[in-house]
């Protein structure tokens, strides 16, 4: 077989035209999301983890709702320290490994399993439990981001402050994305939910802090991230001494979910009270500045509310 | 009459066996290294080569009081064989005779040297075996009687310096502060390079594994030493091993007893080839002779003798004879490494760098009183290599030359890990103690020290917290001062691991730094116990969660940094 020599010339054109792109991935990633209709909807479930789900998923619709088949699958625990759950500052593996097996019977693809730790990666990813408990499965990936090489550029066309932000590829490329944070207390935002959980997914989060205003930059970062299903883990609750703890943990018992980030975090602040304060989702300075983006709804008025209990057999 | 030089045999079998064996034992070594990592697995000889060591063992005996029994085998083997751990197992050996190959420094002899020796064989003269002559200037000069002497004035001055010059520390070193760090480069690079790809493909679990890239100090001056260590090659083959090596001193010394040790008969014809293929220039002129602190039973010399007249048997064949050739130790030189030493010792601790107001080193959680540590350290860097977070940096000069290469926290890259211990685990000199995680968490380091005028919180009223979302041990608080939250340090709480001087936002030297104060450094007993008697709560009780009010902390905190 013969092979036409590729001149120098030819090479550079060829190499300089693919590099084109790089300046604007966010064209070519572009996501189609699927707005909420009506009234959103936030379900709160007590009881057991495993059968909380089951019926969570059964008020919004059925994980079919969110999962069809061949999809690939984003869940983000937290699993950003190295503590058990115990101590309630990362996800409860169970919650992780119920939501995996309930996306592969709905015929998902591959799961990953992905978080942003801040600290030592292995460590966390086997002190939070998750390794263990989702390690072994087929299709299964446990993920904790370390490079920033696994962070692609994306531009934000509806944020204010922040042009642009380095997020986990693996987030930008899932079909689906699930959101699993644990409800914690958080020095500086008050509370650690859905809306802050988002920043697990990025590259630079010291720039969130300096120079920018943290409560405005995860508004924005909202803007692009946005979780198709959002679960609160309120299994154990870390109220105050956040977010690494350790802390007062209460007992709360209950997953509360829903597809709108912003109404599910307004609910998740008013189940306790943080650093012993009555705190109302108002208050909370990220989720009025998500809201006023159009993440979600704040105001708890505005949103259907089903409470249920998981009750035995 | 001179017999005839017959043809010599291809030099196969034993040869082979020894490089076999060599690369068996280097790959061993490297395959220890590579698994020094979290998670901690009990049932991996982490630590075989450098527990093996008896220099190693000598500096944990005496600074720690530990004692492993796998010295008692080197001790026991060297009584039997001599140096035949230099040959077989020693991974520097391997490595130097590896680069000795590439250099190829194969022979040993001038060429001048070797034309007179020709020609005089040419004439039919037997050249003269004169007895006692030093054959080997090198070993006869008796360096490493000094460096041995030296390492030995250390460990009696409590210093263990020059054991950085013993070779499996030397080359766990390097490994740890060189090579390691660069192929962590590598890998990571071209995992980079593939993630594309390895994503399309659907296999991430390849494209999200990546290593945290350690980046260690102190790595041009372990480059220097390990190139002059290898790089003496150039002149004779096993330069290092033959004139400077201290461990190979030492087991010199216990292979002047040995049974097994080179003998000849008198079918030797005297063609001076076992001469030439030792590499470590232990026989003299006369073949007979054989210098036991130098012969490394790597018997070359039995491969390439042509009537088969050399063995080690400690039960000779019939005339088989051994002759001894002058070791090059004198009492002299001994005396003179142990002087030399004694005063380099004493010079490095009139350094004004080496005083204890100047330093400002952290140490790792479990290190002995810095007497002791500096005392035990034996600079291997197997602790820089385990290290989770990579906090932990092998010193420079900074701190003066009696600290280079012993493990310091560098806390601006990383926080040094609540839930690990693994450097005291990995230990082999007992430096840094290995202790319970929960012990481990009692064991404070250092205490952190607010700069204000520095803080984004406070200079600039920023909401920044990211200290207070680092620190494991709440040990900042958050109070509105002014309507702005800023932060103090609780320094009751602080185990001074570093977290929040690591993620402040700063530019160059942190808002929040970590100093020495406070350290508790124990040679035995509890740490839990300590900070009890201390009032210091490193665990801290649910009532202290209330925020205090504002004067609470303010009268809690110290006025400013000093």
């Amino acid at each position: 077989m013969s092979m036409k020599a590729i001149s120098r010339r030819t090479f550079l054109k060829g190499a300089l035209a693919s590099c084109l792109p790089l300046p604007f991935p966010s064209a070519l990633f572009a996501r189609q999301r699927t707005e909420p209709e009506g009234r959103p909807r936030v379900v709160e479930v007590r009881g057991p983890i495993e059968q909380s789900l089951e019926i969570l998923l059964e008020e919004l619709g059925g994980i079919a709702g969110f999962v069809t088949s061949g999809d690939t699958v984003l869940i983000k625990p937290n699993m950003s320290f190295p503590n058990p759950p115990e101590e309630a500052t990362t996800t409860d593996p169970r919650l992780v490994r119920a939501m995996i097996d309930q996306c592969l019977r709905a015929g998902a693809r591959r799961v990953l399993v992905a978080d942003h730790p801040m600290r030592a990666v292995d460590l966390c990813l086997k002190m939070t439990g998750m390794k263990k408990a989702c390690g072994d499965l087929p299709g299964v990936y446990l993920i904790g981001a370390s490079q920033e090489g696994m962070f692609r550029r994306v531009a934000l066309p509806r944020a204010r402050e922040l042009r642009n932000v380095q997020v986990l590829r693996a987030a930008l490329d899932a079909d689906v994305q699930i959101n699993l944070p644990r409800m914690k207390s958080h020095g500086a935002t008050t509370v650690s939910l859905g809306m802050k959980g988002n920043m697990g997914l990025i590259w630079n989060r010291t720039a969130f802090h300096s120079p920018l205003d943290l409560n405005e930059a995860i508004g924005d970062l909202n803007t692009l991230i946005r979780a198709d299903l959002t679960i609160l883990d309120g299994s154990r609750v870390l109220t105050a001494g956040g977010p690494l703890g350790p802390g007062p943990v209460e007992e709360l018992g209950c997953l509360i979910g829903g597809r709108d980030p912003v109404a599910v975090d307004a609910l998740g602040v008013r189940k306790v009270d943080w650093y012993g304060k009555r705190v109302a989702p108002e208050q909370v300075a990220h989720l009025v500045a998500c809201h006023k983006r159009g993440v979600g709804e704040i105001d708890l008025d505005r949103v259907d509310f089903v409470s249920r209990k998981v009750t035995a057999l | 009459m001179r017999k005839a030089r017959p043809e010599a045999r291809p030099p196969a079998g034993g040869r082979r066996k020894k490089w076999t064996i060599q690369a068996l034992c280097f790959a061993l070594f490297l395959l220890l290294f590579g698994s020094m990592q979290y998670p901690w697995r009990s049932w991996i000889p982490y630590r075989l080569f450098l527990d093996l060591d008896p220099l190693n063992s000598l500096a944990a005996l005496s600074g720690a009081g530990r004692f492993t029994l796998l010295v008692v085998l080197m001790v026991v083997v060297g009584l039997v064989w001599g140096r035949v751990f230099c040959a077989y197992v020693c991974p520097l050996g391997f490595c130097i005779d590896v680069v000795d190959v590439l250099l190829g420094k194969r022979g040993r002899r001038s060429a001048r040297e070797r034309c007179a020796r020709g020609g005089a064989a040419a004439e039919g003269v037997q050249p003269e075996a004169r007895p006692g002559r030093r054959n080997d200037p090198l070993a006869s000069a008796g360096l490493q009687w000094v460096l041995l002497g030296l390492v030995l004035a250390g460990l009696a001055l409590k210093n263990s310096l020059p054991l950085a010059l013993d070779p499996i520390g030397l080359l766990t070193r390097s490994l740890a502060v060189i090579f390691y760090p660069l192929g962590i480069w590598v890998v990571n690079g071209l995992a980079g390079w593939f993630r594309p790809v390895a994503e399309r493909m659907g296999w991430y679990g390849l494209a999200y594994h990546a290593y945290l890239q350690p980046g260690f100090q102190a790595a041009a001056g372990n480059l220097v030493l390990l190139a002059l260590v290898l790089g003496v090659g150039l002149s004779t083959r096993r330069f290092w091993c033959r004139g400077l090596c201290p461990l190979g001193a030492l087991l010199g010394l216990l292979g002047r007893l040995a049974p097994f040790r080179r003998r000849v008969t008198g079918a030797c014809t005297n063609c001076g080839r076992c001469r030439d293929a030792c590499p470590m220039q232990a026989i003299d002129d006369d073949p007979f002779r054989t210098r036991l602190s130098a012969c490394i039973h790597c018997k070359s010399c039995e491969a390439v003798c042509p009537v088969d007249a050399i063995s080690f048997s400690p039960r000779p064949r019939r005339d088989a004879r051994y002759r001894p050739l002058p070791e090059g130790l004198s009492r002299r030189n001994f005396f003179f490494g142990l002087g030399l030493g004694s005063m380099a010792i004493v010079l490095t601790r009139l350094d004004p760098r080496a005083r204890k107001k100047t330093d400002r080193i952290i140490r790792p959680p479990g290190a002995l009183p810095e007497g002791d540590f500096l005392a035990t350290c034996i600079r291997c860097g197997a602790c820089l290599r385990i290290c989770v977070t990579h906090t932990l940096q092998a010193a420079g000069m900074e701190n003066g030359l009696i600290r280079w290469g012993t493990p310091v926290l560098n806390l601006r890259i990383a926080g040094c890990e609540q839930h690990c211990n693994l450097c005291g685990r990995i230990c082999p000199s007992g430096a840094i103690r290995d202790l319970p995680l929960l012990e481990r968490r009692y064991a404070k380091i250092g205490t952190a020290v607010l700069f204000r005028e520095r803080c984004e919180a406070w200079a600039k009223d920023r909401l920044c917290l990211l200290c207070d979302e680092a620190c494991p041990y709440n040990a900042i608080v958050f109070q509105p001062v002014e309507g702005h939250k800023r932060p103090f340090v609780d320094e009751s709480r602080c185990n001074g691991c570093g977290m929040c001087e690591a993620v402040c936002p700063v530019n160059g030297e942190a808002a929040i730094v970590v100093y020495p104060t406070d350290e508790i450094r124990l040679k035995e007993g509890s740490y839990r116990e300590i900070l009890e008697r201390r009032r210091i709560f490193l665990k801290p009780k649910k009532d202290r969660f209330e925020l205090p009010g504002e004067q609470g902390v303010q009268a809690n905190q110290k006025a400013g940094p000093p």
